[in-house]
């Protein structure tokens, strides 16, 4: 009896925690249309969100590429498929792991500040001042955040691609004995221009999926400082899990 | 002239009652002061008339108006009107203080950065504080924080100020300056005070009318002079702080 009823209310939880992260999300993107826009806290929290994210996240997908490719080096040569290896590497990085990569540090670091900032305006009533004021925090706040994040993914994304197969050339050209030249020509002739923007798109959307995340938890903190610091954790876990799954039926679409 | 009125105003948490059929009306330009034990509700009454709580029962009317239920972009109007001191102050972190002062300023009205400047600065002198513009609210005291924020909220000239516990926490000279502040404003502005206070030393000092709140519900109302003679059982105790009367008390009772 106790199970079943313990079972049933954390399902149940999680049925009321799907709908309200769904519902906070259409909130956020009506006011996303709604005048006034502003843009001098979108530039700040890009600001923000490139400080926290850009270098760990390229740092990430770096070192990725320069590991990937030795792994799929020695893996291949066994069977003399070792010219497969610059597009299995690009192929890869492009399509799946610079965006997860860089979603799950930017989960782990801005999706952790959001909540925490937000949290904390949130049990020192800096939310209800600002209601009080006139003005939608959901507009003021969550807006702001998730264009940033958006945008910044889409960047960071972008540039996660280059560099992690600019790691894998790296490493492959000098410490393998992968040629220079087909090495850049295997990796253009089978990315597409689809790839780029499956990547990108996955980015933007993890970006969407970790301000929504962020700014949600953040809104609906209880329990104060203590409550900020538990939310703060489980919004990052929420996060992560989130665009794992995201990814997985992104790629069924997809491709 | 009446400014607010509330009507059998009722609002409960999971059936517990916290505000109890509560009707009440307030004058313009008058210091009205509603006291209460810590946990009485004074703090939820403040939020229910200032729209962050919705009522499930009862009418709001405000200046001849019922507000009740009035849409999200009646309410950036009519909260132009009205202000509020919050306990802690709720000076937004992030923000320094001239970001903090002006922040009415550069929401609702379209002014050159020269004339914020001025104004923030008028501002600042009326709750008696100058050349504090770049500091971060962390930087300040409590004391000083609290008449930041009551800066903050006459920037548009509020017709309506709201204060909960405006004194509470802070030593005997500070609260006397934020007093003197009020009383001030109430004067020069022509700002009607609603307080909600447990004080009563101060709570007498300052107020033309005071109501006592207990278990949700209004149980006195008097003007200031009949105080002292009031055959109120409730007024009395809760005057000479005794254990003996109506309010029942209990010993492990938490603040
Ligand atoms: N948002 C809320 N949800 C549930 N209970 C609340 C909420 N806000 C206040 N309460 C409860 O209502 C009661 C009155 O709180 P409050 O108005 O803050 O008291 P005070 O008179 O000290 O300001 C308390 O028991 C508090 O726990
Ligand atoms: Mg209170």
């Amino acid at each position: 009896m106790g199970i079943l009823k313990l079972f049933y209310e954390r399902f149940f939880n999680l049925f009321e925690q799907v709908g309200n992260i769904t519902l906070f999300t259409a909130d956020t993107f009506k006011w996303l249309f709604k005048k006034p826009f502003r843009r001098q806290l979108v530039v700040e929290q890009m600001e923000k969100i490139g400080i926290q994210t850009l270098p760990v996240a390229l740092l990430t997908s770096a070192f990725t590429g320069m590991i990937f490719i030795v792994q799929l080096y020695f893996s291949l040569k066994e069977f003399d498929l070792e010219p497969l290896c610059p597009r299995s590497l690009g192929l890869t990085l492009i399509r799946e792991l610079a965006p997860i990569l860089s979603g799950l540090v930017m989960a782990g670091r801005v999706g952790a500040a959001i909540t925490a900032e937000i949290g904390t305006m949130k049990v020192t009533n800096q939310l209800d001042a600002i209601t009080i004021m006139g003005i939608n925090p959901v507009q003021y706040l969550s807006v702001p955040r998730l264009i940033a994040t958006s945008l910044a993914m889409f960047g960071i994304v972008v540039m996660a691609n280059f560099v992690g197969i600019l790691g894998g050339y790296l490493v492959g050209t000098t410490l393998l004995d992968l040629n220079k030249a087909t090495f850049i020509a295997e990796t253009l002739k089978y990315i597409e221009l689809k790839d780029f923007f499956a990547s990108a798109g996955k980015g933007i959307f993890f970006g969407m999926i970790i301000s929504m995340i962020g700014c949600w938890r953040g809104f609906y903190v209880k329990g104060g400082s203590k409550g900020v610091g538990k939310a703060t954790m489980e919004s990052v876990v929420i996060s992560m899990i989130l665009i794992l799954a995201a990814d997985y039926v992104l790629n069924l679409i997809i491709w | 002239m009446e400014i607010l009125r509330v009507e059998n105003l009722s609002k409960a948490f999971k059936k517990f009652k916290v505000i109890d059929d509560i009707s009440l009306s307030f004058e313009k330009n008058e210091i009205f002061t509603l006291m209460g034990q810590s946990g009485t509700g004074k703090s939820v009454f403040l939020k229910l008339v200032l729209g962050l709580l919705k009522p499930d029962r009862g009418r709001i009317i405000f200046q001849g108006e019922d507000i009740t239920h009035a849409s999200d972009q009646a309410w950036i109007e009519i909260r132009k009107e009205m202000g509020m001191l919050f306990q802690n102050g709720a000076l937004f972190d992030s923000l320094n203080v001239f970001e903090n002062v002006s922040f009415l300023l550069t929401e609702h009205l379209n002014i050159s950065h020269e004339e914020k400047v001025e104004r923030v600065y008028k501002l600042l002198m009326e709750v008696g504080l100058k050349g504090i513009e770049e500091l971060y609210p962390s930087e300040l005291s409590g004391g000083m924080q609290k008449r930041v924020a009551l800066a903050r909220t006459i920037a548009l000239n509020p017709a309506l100020l709201f204060y909960d516990e405006p004194i509470t926490g802070l030593d005997p000279i500070t609260a006397a300056v934020i007093i003197r502040l009020i009383r001030e404003l109430n004067k020069k502005n022509k700002i009607t005070s609603i307080i909600v206070s447990h004080s009563i030393k101060t709570s007498l000092e300052i107020s033309d009318r005071l109501g006592l709140l207990y278990r949700g519900k209004l149980v006195a109302l008097e003007e200031a002079e009949d105080i002292k003679n009031s055959k109120n059982k409730y007024l009395k105790q809760f005057i000479e702080g005794s254990t003996k009367g109506p309010i029942e008390v209990f010993l492990e009772e938490t603040v």
